[in-house]
């Protein structure tokens, strides 16, 4: 009887050993991006992030792609509810914060574009941001002799066309990888939540999870977000045409959340707290997702909890990364002098 | 010694008759009623219509195969050629073809192959720049005609970009035509009146994204080909 009992004792604590351990890391998924020998070259990445730093893009040399993502607030546009581009005109969406691109098979808050090679045609061309045409670009970067001699050193001559100049955008925006977060380091086992964030933490699978997917904090998907639409955006119905697509729009990744303020595809929450006010009441404007319909109220308690979790997702050293950040010294060496 | 030299020369001449090539050349052409072929600049005017000024006619083909009693013999690979029917230079796809293949069938896929559109950018034919690629959201346009015309007194500007991969507006259409082997020119037609005619009673000259107009239009554009007199 009492080896019985001393058996039974042993294969309980065993199940309760095994209970505490640490939840196993969450996996990433494969890399949608599939780089190239010559993209994954250095200075094919620097060729990339002279081009996202400079207004030559536009029509009038005045937006660059940083103009609307700005790197030390992930890559997105503080402050401003929706971009501004080219003479002060006003856009329709609020910019996306930029990372960990590799990922994605979507762009866009609809989702319009396809790939990633092909998505800074979209606000190249579009009226509202930079208002240029395709064919002037090429001419300005092939009149130029600083992207002579970069197209040189990365392709093996000097001329300029779109694959490369699209490729090496590519290049550098894929280098804007965000993966060393307090988040991050409990996964790797080298830091622990505080009972705070780890309160959040169990919220956010509770509530968040199924549509900010971990790791990368978003499925990709489209969703309502629950607030009523505003003017004559219907998000992902515009491009598939599907009336049920009326008002989705991509689900926006949450790491550097805290960073990457106003929230929404409008920009009309500019605080964390609106959303999680929004969130937090599970009472919606919209028809919303079979996932969000199951969302439960949450006090104010568990909205300060689960805030506490999502500012573990917030990693400087992306934010601050200086390799992600204007190239002085590039255009330096090069010549500033297009 | 003379017979092994007799057998390699007849070896040899077998070989060249067996890999000896021909090259076709199809132009490409807009036409009208009974196949009156519409020159740049040309205004049109008749009974069905006050005016017509084609300015640009441009399409990409891909998949070209020729079959004889419905088996495919010969299908060389998925090469895309973009034609522009009002640039002499551009209206023109050259074939080299095995020399005495017989076939009675031509078919080609009007578009880009839906594998091309989602795996990033492309050079040659498929550059961006070639003004047939969408910018707002990702896909080329698969066909475009532009018009200034004057139907029923009023006057209309004909904006049609057809394009689309996915479905449910998948615009990507195969044409096929019966052919005659043996011909190393050919001319095909691309009838701009029965696309008028077809849209005569559901009237959209603006269509520049992918809908139920959009296929709707492809359908036309792919009973639109048809064989010209040299």
């Amino acid at each position: 009887m009492a080896r019985r009992l001393g058996i039974l004792m042993a294969v309980f604590g065993m199940f309760a050993m095994l209970s505490m351990l640490p939840e196993p890391p969450v996996r990433w998924p494969e890399k949608t991006y599939v780089l190239s020998a010559v993209q994954q070259d250095s200075m094919c990445v620097e060729l990339g992030r002279a081009l996202f730093y400079d207004p030559i893009l536009s029509r009038d040399s005045t937006i660059s792609c940083a103009s609307c993502h700005s790197s030390y607030v992930a890559f997105t546009h503080v402050d401003h509810k929706v971009s501004h581009g080219i003479d002060d005109r006003i856009g329709r969406r609020n910019a996306p914060a930029l990372m960990n691109l590799a990922w994605s098979k979507t762009f866009m808050w609809d989702g319009a574009i396809n790939h990633l090679d092909m998505q800074p045609l979209a606000p190249i061309t579009n009226a509202l941001e930079m208002d240029e045409q395709l064919p002037h670009v090429l001419e300005k970067l092939q009149a130029s002799r600083m992207y002579r001699r970069l197209f040189d050193e990365v392709f093996g001559d000097s001329l300029v066309t779109t694959e490369r100049m699209l490729k090496s955008l590519s290049a550098f925006l894929i280098t804007l990888e965000s993966n060393r977060s307090k988040y991050d380091a409990v996964q790797r086992g080298e830091a622990l939540f505080s009972e705070q964030e780890q309160r959040g933490y169990q919220l956010f699978k509770q509530h968040c999870n199924a549509c900010h997917t971990e790791p990368l904090f978003t499925n990709g998907g489209f969703r309502s977000n629950g607030i009523a639409p505003r003017g004559d955006d219907f998000g992902r119905g515009e491009i598939t045409g599907i009336a049920s697509d009326s008002g989705l729009f991509k689900v926006p990744t949450l790491r550097n959340v805290y960073y990457s303020r106003p929230y929404m595809h409008d920009g009309r929450m500019a605080r964390l707290s609106d959303v999680m006010l929004h969130y937090s009441l599970a009472s919606f404007e919209t028809v919303v997702s079979a996932e969000m319909k199951m969302m439960k109220p949450m006090n104010e308690e568990q909205r300060i909890d689960l805030t506490s979790f999502l500012l573990t997702l917030s990693d400087s050293s992306f934010v601050f990364e200086k390799k992600h950040q204007y190239p002085f010294k590039l255009y330096e060496s090069y010549s500033v002098q297009h | 010694m003379r017979t092994v030299f007799l057998c390699l020369a007849l070896l040899f001449s077998v070989h060249v008759s067996l890999w000896a090539q021909t090259e076709v050349s199809i132009q490409f052409v807009p036409c009208w009623k009974d196949g009156q072929v519409i020159t740049a600049n040309q205004i049109i005017a008749d009974s069905s219509i006050d005016s017509l000024q084609l300015n640009t006619m441009r399409f990409y083909l891909h998949k070209v195969e020729l079959t004889f009693e419905g088996k495919q013999v010969w299908a060389p690979n998925n090469e895309h050629f973009l034609v522009d029917v009002m640039d002499d230079k551009r209206a023109s796809v050259q074939l080299i073809l095995p020399e005495h293949l017989k076939y009675d069938e031509l078919s080609f896929v009007v578009g880009v192959d839906s594998a091309l559109q989602v795996n990033g950018a492309h050079s040659g034919v498929l550059d961006a720049m070639e003004g047939m690629y969408w910018t707002w959201q990702s896909g080329y346009i698969h066909w475009k005609l532009e018009a200034e015309a004057k139907i029923g007194g009023n006057r209309e500007t004909i904006t049609w970009h057809v394009g689309g991969y996915r479905q449910p507006f998948n615009t990507l259409r195969r044409v096929s035509l019966p052919a005659v082997s043996g011909r190393t020119t050919m001319k095909i037609g691309i009838d701009v009146f029965s696309l008028l005619a077809a849209k005569q009673t559901d009237i959209d000259y603006t269509i520049m994204s992918p809908t139920k107009h959009a296929m709707d239009l492809a359908d036309q554009f792919q009973n639109a080909f048809r064989w010209l007199a040299d």
